[in-house]
């Protein structure tokens, strides 16, 4: 069976990626288009914002991969490419979401209807919270629950302390507990 | 932090698929951006460094005329680019 880009070892698939190889960007987009564009979505918090950070990461990483020297993993190399192009977007944008407040309708609702529409009005809830944290604090609760990574490794992909990380996710937590609870409370009521 | 908002998270934020056609939009930029690194910018040094190259000698040139003898007819008839030394 001819072995196709797909099953090459990472390193090798740079390296051709390097000397221009067509096939190595196909695989190592295959690779990582998961990665980025969940980083995307959760980031920036609608699909079409996210294909085009997505887009713009990949054109990136593509046009300097021949700058990649491996001081640090493929991996982290490509999430510091897409926290930039969120964060970039961010800058150009300065887009803040409105939040609308529907929540005192869903309350008049009743029973496992009422349960439901809070079930759902909190997940709405978690996402608008996101979305309201700063860029900063918002990365670093992505980078953690989309992409599951350690504090090292987080602190690696934005270039600053472990001990900033913490900071940084414990303020976020602080932030969203604050404008989530209320919500949770009344689900568990319901 | 509570475990309701851990779990909350976990759940908003779960990763996803990239649609299909992400790679056409990025082939499609793609092809109008070329793979730049070491290719180009060696040939642009390198032009960069023969101008540079042939301004300095040109400068040195000229500002070192006793350098580049002209042969110069002595009284006795011989020739200062034949000998220095003299």
């Amino acid at each position: 069976m001819p072995v196709t880009a797909l099953d090459r070892p990472e390193g090798e698939l740079i390296r051709a990626c390097q000397r221009g190889e067509r096939d190595a960007f196909r695989a190592l987009f295959e690779t990582y288009k998961n990665r980025v564009y969940s980083v995307a979505l959760r980031f920036a918090g609608d699909e079409a914002a996210a294909m085009d950070i997505a887009q713009d990461t990949f054109v990136k990483l593509f046009s300097t991969i021949r700058d990649f020297r491996g001081e640090s993993g493929f991996e982290t190399w490509v999430y510091r490419m897409v926290v930039n192009s969120c964060l970039d977007r961010r800058r150009r944008e300065r887009r803040w979401l409105p939040m609308a407040d529907e929540f005192i309708a869903t309350l008049r609702a009743q029973g496992d209807v009422l349960a439901e529409m809070l079930r759902v009005e909190l997940s709405r809830r978690v996402r608008a919270a996101v979305d309201r944290l700063t860029p900063e604090l918002r990365m670093v609760i992505v980078l953690r629950y989309t992409e599951g990574l350690s504090y090292q490794q987080i602190s690696d992909v934005l270039g600053c302390s472990g001990g900033t990380v913490a900071s940084r996710l414990n303020r976020a937590h602080k932030a969203l507990e604050q404008r989530l609870a209320r919500i949770e409370m009344e689900g568990r009521h319901a | 932090m509570p475990e309701w908002l851990e779990r909350e998270l976990a759940r908003e934020l779960k990763p996803v698929e990239a649609p299909d056609d992400l790679w056409q939009r990025v082939h499609a930029v793609r092809g109008a951006v070329t793979v730049r690194g070491r290719a180009r910018p060696p040939a642009l040094f390198l032009a960069a460094a023969a101008m540079l190259l042939l301004t300095a000698g040109a400068l040195w040139l000229w500002g070192n005329p006793a350098r580049n003898p002209v042969p110069q007819p002595t009284a006795s008839g011989s020739c200062y680019a034949c000998h220095m030394s003299l």
